[in-house]
């Protein structure tokens, strides 16, 4: 027989046995990915999704401090988690790397709605939306038929940028004619990568700043950043046009294939930094001061 | 029933619990046993042998004589390049396959790619794609009678300064044919989880035509070798 008190310690040691049932189901995922993303040995659509790195400790660590809140929200089955489970269950089991990827942020979900129901879930929605936008599928792959537009638009804005520095090029089409040799915009040089990494940063840096609290501002960060990544990938392909096509290939394969490519993002995404700030600073402006200025002007 | 009684505030944990010890069971032992994991490396499509075959050597198509046949390097990758002609007739065509190289291979959109690097490999200028426009036929498969297999393609023209080709495209499966990879990839995902593959083959068909004239009119014969090539695929390599 039990006594009162024993039953009331038993759900502790059940929420243990969970997550270390989840660590066991999902350390040789997640090892795999870390692995991938490091040493750039998993598939190119699933390199896109490398912010994960950063992106999925953060989600631990924002739910952790969540955890008072999410002790105190009283106990609620909502049958759609059930249903998420058991669609995560039925993907982990598949054994196909998208589905078995796709299981994570489902059997979470699953988790939320199905221990504390619809308030569950919107406490920890912020984690969950990190979780399921570094978990590697393939969008990138699917998406890479259509950016055709976006690489002609890179090329082009080399081409003139080029041009402009007095450089004799020729463009046609994706494909940057300098120097006698050619440079092809490939649909994986139109910069997603970097876009989807900006984006991704923004998000965790709006979060941090409190600004995801305001439509406004998220809206124009992310807006920003957007500007920010494009430009930066229409300089990086200048550059690459400019090494290759003056025979500096130690230079050209420095910036395409090595460190160089990483130190570029990693410079871009520091800009975000003095930029949220200044859209955090700026539509956070009391609003008497607003129309003060209007009434100057 | 007094134990259930108790419990039944747990019901959630203990079903969430048991689920989740079920999915270790099936899912996840077995690989921490044998140290490899089934979503690490897909398996290869039941033809990759004839797959590999077909780049090296090129394919036999009824009704067609090969001239010709080398492997070649278009853009990273490695293609059957083979020069063909019609039995008890001057038509000659160009046929260039890009069969899968490995279980991971995917098809990535080869077109734009092999229209740039053309130039590079017999030094004429690029193609000067003119006409295009989307067409479909379809075959069907030797032995069935009333199950026929659907092939949309990319259909135009390709003008150099020395030779004008009509030009039809797209990337064979088993079951037909398509220019996206869209359709190989959904037929793939769900070939996977019956643990299977859908392999594929990258085609291009160049067939000279009068310079700068117009393309429909060699339709009727580029539609007949892009059927004897989609039927002599599924016969001997998907």
């Amino acid at each position: 027989m039990l006594l009162p008190g024993q039953v009331k310690r038993a759900t502790p040691l059940l929420q243990l046995a969970i997550v270390s049932v989840l660590v066991l189901l999902y350390a040789p995922i997640l090892l795999h990915w870390l692995d991938g993303w490091l040493k750039k040995s998993i598939s190119i659509e699933h390199e896109y999704f490398s912010h994960g790195m950063i992106g999925l400790p953060f989600a631990g660590y924002i739910s952790w401090t969540n955890r008072k809140k999410w002790q105190r929200l009283p106990d609620a089955s909502h049958p759609l988690g059930f249903i998420c489970l058991l669609l995560g269950g039925i993907f982990y089991l598949s054994g196909v790397s998208e589905w078995v990827n796709l299981s994570l942020p489902f059997i979470l979900t699953g988790l939320c709605l199905w221990f504390k129901g619809i308030a569950g879930l919107k406490l920890q929605k912020f984690p969950l939306l990190l979780v399921l936008l570094a978990t590697p599928t393939a969008i990138p792959y699917l998406l890479a038929p259509y950016t055709l537009p976006l690489q002609s638009f890179i090329a082009g804005t080399a081409g003139f940028i080029l041009n402009q520095l007095g450089m004799d090029v020729t463009v046609d089409g994706i494909n940057i004619y300098v120097g006698g040799k050619i440079v092809e915009v490939a649909p994986y040089c139109a910069g997603l990568k970097m876009l989807f990494t900006t984006l991704y940063v923004g998000l965790m840096l709006l979060y941090w700043t409190g600004g995801i609290n305001s439509r406004q501002k998220t809206i124009w960060f992310l807006s920003l950043s957007i500007l920010v990544s494009v430009t930066a990938n229409i300089i990086r392909n200048t550059l690459l046009t400019f090494f290759h096509g003056t025979g500096q290939e130690g230079a050209f394969t420095w910036l395409h294939d090595s460190w160089g490519g990483d130190l570029y993002s990693a410079s871009m995404l520091l800009l975000l930094i003095p930029i949220v700030n200044w859209v955090d600073n700026y539509f956070s402006a009391p609003m008497h001061q607003e129309s003060e200025i209007e009434k100057g002007t | 029933m007094i134990f259930f009684d108790k419990h039944l505030k747990e019901f959630p944990q203990i079903a969430a619990l048991v689920l989740l010890l079920l999915l270790l069971a099936f899912g996840t032992v077995p690989g921490y046993l044998v140290g490899r994991w089934q979503w690490q490396q897909p398996q290869p499509p039941a033809t990759m042998k004839q797959l590999r075959q077909l780049r090296q050597q090129g394919l036999t198509i009824p009704g067609w004589q090969n001239m010709k046949q080398e492997e070649m390097q278009i853009g990273g990758r490695k293609w059957s390049m083979q020069v063909v002609k019609k039995e008890n007739s001057q038509q000659e065509a160009i046929l260039l396959l890009l069969p899968q190289k490995d279980p991971k291979d995917q098809p990535q959109v080869e077109w734009t790619e092999l229209n740039g690097w053309w130039s590079d490999i017999y030094g004429w200028q690029r193609w000067d794609v003119a006409q295009f426009r989307s067409a479909e036929f379809s075959v069907t498969p030797q032995g069935a009678t009333n199950s026929e297999n659907k092939v949309q393609a990319r259909f135009f023209r390709a003008a150099t300064k020395t030779q004008t080709f009509a030009v039809l495209q797209w990337y064979a499966m088993p079951n037909g044919g398509d220019p996206s990879p869209w359709r190989w990839f959904f037929s793939d995902q769900l070939a996977q989880w019956g643990k299977k593959r859908t392999p594929w083959v990258g085609v291009t068909i160049l067939l000279p035509m009068e310079p700068l004239g117009k393309v429909e009119t060699t339709w009727d014969e580029v539609q007949s070798i892009g059927k004897a090539v989609q039927t002599a695929l599924m016969s001997s390599s998907l």
